[in-house]
């Protein structure tokens, strides 16, 4: 039986556009395209590992900006960071039809290549817009406002503009536990990092009172009569009530 | 002294059955070192057990009245808790739980706290407060109180980004049942007078840039369903009329929740929500389907049909108009087919340029065909009943598809149909 061939980037986007860079200029039809945590992970598929080069990945980012158009760059990068399994290779099949296609590519919503894409899109893009209004903050002893999150999707660098704008005078953190990774804003800009999960965090004195108050608010918003939890979940999976004030312990 | 949580627990539950509570319509930019930004899309920070959005904190600032209408909690002579906010303690809230990323902003209204000036003064110096001192850049809707100056609402408006003056009664009568101490005029001078001010600013501002925004997000109003007799014809009439006249943003339909056990008012067990839906729907008719009340509804025929959305239950009272050729109809009699709503009906226009519409194609485009075939002719073939016959049409929309009474209790009435929560409108 004829192996499957599936390439091994970094994790990082510039790692991925390696990697795409590879398949065209190998002449190659890889089944898949994974970050270097999921080698061997499938006996069925040979592996083969890309460093990351800057001269490559520049010119396929350069490529498909010139080429496809910029939001098109914006729909991949998103969609690398959903994290999906099948990300990698639904990239690829897409930029080989947006190559093909030109400027139009998105439009072209009967294409099964570019139909793949969006689905991914619009999963990351929901999870972003739930999580500018699910993402809770609380105030820590030394003044900082800390975000504890856990999203399915790596989305806490797409979260970060909106909240440089909404509480650009208070320094803060969102926190991905489930990545390690943070977002640090320091009252002039932000930065993305990789940190451990917090030993003991001592919140503000007044921190509690307002967890209070706003638990209470929560309670007293609810109409009884009108009960629904069915919508409630619709609109907030139950699997991020542990982040909430509201909802958690 | 009750605490700032005791407070926030009688003047919250007291708040909460007012529905507008979306925050979208407005963007605000943030100032420098401001806080906060008024965003379009209008962002849910919570859902409560009911299924609805959280978005803003409402509340009343004070559930001490000295007014006394039969439909209401916070009549004066209604025994029960009573509280008052004071500003610091509405700015402090506000701010913090803004901070922390609870809320959009502030969504205030009050009972009348010893006179229509006193309560509005008090308002001012709450948003005054917020917007100059505090630099708060969120989202303020302020329900504004009858019978005060107009210097004191002009002050207000400038540093709101929404007024609302709540109708609640439909009817003249109904006021004066109910609320003996309001009047109909008194209710409608202040959103004149709010209506006037925006035309007034938007044309000082094209002169003077620093002239401020004055209600950037417009004024809304809001109408209990179900605590009088009034018909949804004439409540229908109304909103056509606010819209027209006063210029209005939305009108917001509330199914009357019995929460005071008043011999005037009607007993009922359940808030009548399938009602507030229809009614909604028909606003919706109004505002973006061209329809007039007088179309939907008459005195003869004076309330809408729960089984059927509205646009179904006109149009089988107007079956010398159908079937239509989904291939020659212009745009607005489109619009008019069961089934068919905005965006599909600019579909259809759009592609009827290169070729034919055909089935299948308006499937794609999202018409509800199982709806829509009765009505419209494909190339000259007809795909529904043959007779055309109303009542088998009629049978055949409730019947035929699992749109029971049952499955819209679930899936339509999400409860007020606002917060950018779908109304589950049926094209
Ligand atoms: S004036 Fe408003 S708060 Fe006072 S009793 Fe009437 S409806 Fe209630």
């Amino acid at each position: 039986m004829e192996s499957k061939l599936a390439y091994l980037y970094d994790g990082s986007f510039e790692g991925l556009l390696t990697a795409i860079y590879h398949v065209y200029y190998d002449k190659v039809d890889p089944v898949a395209i994974l970050p270097i945590w999921e080698e061997g992970s499938n006996f069925l598929y040979t592996y083969k590992r890309v460093e990351t080069d800057v001269n490559k990945w520049e010119r396929v980012y350069n490529a498909v900006e010139e080429k496809i158009s910029h939001y098109s760059l914006k729909r991949i990068y998103n969609v690398y960071l959903s994290e999906m399994e099948d990300s990698g290779i639904i990239i690829l099949r897409y930029l080989r039809e947006g190559f093909r296609i030109g400027s139009g590519t998105d439009d072209y919503q009967t294409n099964p290549a570019v139909r793949d894409l969006e689905e991914i899109y619009h999963k990351v893009r929901l999870e972003v817009h739930r999580f500018l209004g699910l993402a809770r903050f609380k105030r820590l002893q030394n003044g900082i406002f800390y975000s504890q999150v856990e999203p399915d999707h790596n989305v806490v660098a797409l979260l970060a503009p909106h909240f440089v704008d909404r509480i650009p005078a208070e320094r803060w953190i969102i926190h991905d536990i489930k990545r390690g990774v943070a977002v640090f804003y320091d009252t002039r800009e932000w930065t993305i990092r990789s940190i451990e999960k917090p030993r003991d965090v001592v919140l503000y004195e007044d921190e509690e009172d307002y967890q209070d108050m706003w638990r209470e608010y929560y309670r007293s918003a609810n109409i009884e009569s009108r009960r629904n939890k069915r919508q409630q979940r619709a609109y907030m999976p139950v699997r991020y009530w542990k982040n909430l004030v509201e909802k958690g312990d | 002294m009750l605490d700032t949580i005791a407070k926030l627990k009688i003047l919250s539950d007291a708040a909460k059955y007012d529905v507008s509570c979306s925050s979208s319509g407005s963007t605000r930019a943030n100032r420098k070192g401001g806080l906060g930004n008024a965003s379009e899309a209008g962002i849910c920070h919570s859902w409560t057990d009911d299924g609805r959005c959280i978005s803003l904190l409402k509340i009343l600032m004070s559930n001490s009245c000295i007014y006394d209408c039969a439909y209401c909690v916070n009549r004066s002579s209604n025994d029960l808790p009573r509280a008052t906010f004071t500003p610091d303690e509405i700015i402090d809230i506000t701010i913090n739980f803004y901070k922390r990323n609870y809320i959009e902003g502030l969504f205030l209204s009050s009972a009348v706290v010893k006179s229509p000036n006193h309560t509005m003064d008090r308002f001012l110096e709450i948003v005054r407060r917020l917007r100059d001192e505090e630099n708060f850049n969120g989202y303020i809707h302020l329900k504004a109180i009858p019978g005060a100056d107009r210097e004191i609402l002009d002050k207000v408006a400038v540093h709101v980004d929404r007024l609302s003056i709540n109708i609640e009664l439909p009817t003249d009568e109904g006021l004066k049942l109910l609320a003996p101490q309001k009047k109909k005029k008194d209710i409608l001078l202040p959103m004149t007078q709010i209506n006037q001010g925006i035309t007034r600013y938007q044309e000082e501002r094209k002169l003077f840039r620093s002239v401020p925004k004055y209600v950037p997000a417009g004024q809304t109003t809001q109408l209990i369903v179900g605590a009088t007799s009034d018909s949804d014809y004439r409540i229908l009439n109304l909103s056509e009329n606010l819209y027209q006249g006063y210029g209005l943003k939305r009108v917001y339909y509330s199914a009357f929740v019995p929460v005071s056990t008043n011999p005037l008012l009607p007993q009922i067990s359940a808030p009548p929500l399938l009602r507030e839906n229809r009614l909604y729907q028909a606003d919706w008719l109004l505002r973006f389907y061209g329809f007039q009340a007088a179309e939907l509804l008459s005195e003869d025929k004076p309330d809408f049909d729960l089984l059927l959305d509205p646009k179904c239950d006109w149009a089988l009272r107007n079956m010398h108009l159908f079937p239509l050729e989904i291939n020659r109809a212009d745009y607005q009699l489109l619009l008019k087919v069961p089934g068919i709503g905005v965006k599909s009906a600019r579909r259809i226009i759009s592609s009827r340029r290169f070729a034919k519409v055909g089935f299948d194609d308006l499937k794609k485009m999202g018409v509800a065909l199982k709806r829509a075939k009765h009505f419209i002719t494909i190339d000259g073939r007809h795909f529904g009943i043959s007779s055309m016959d109303e009542v088998k049409i009629r049978s055949a929309i409730i019947g035929g598809s699992p749109m029971g009474l049952e499955q819209l209790s679930i899936f339509d009435l999400s409860g007020g149909g606002d917060c950018g929560i779908k109304t589950g409108l049926s094209v």
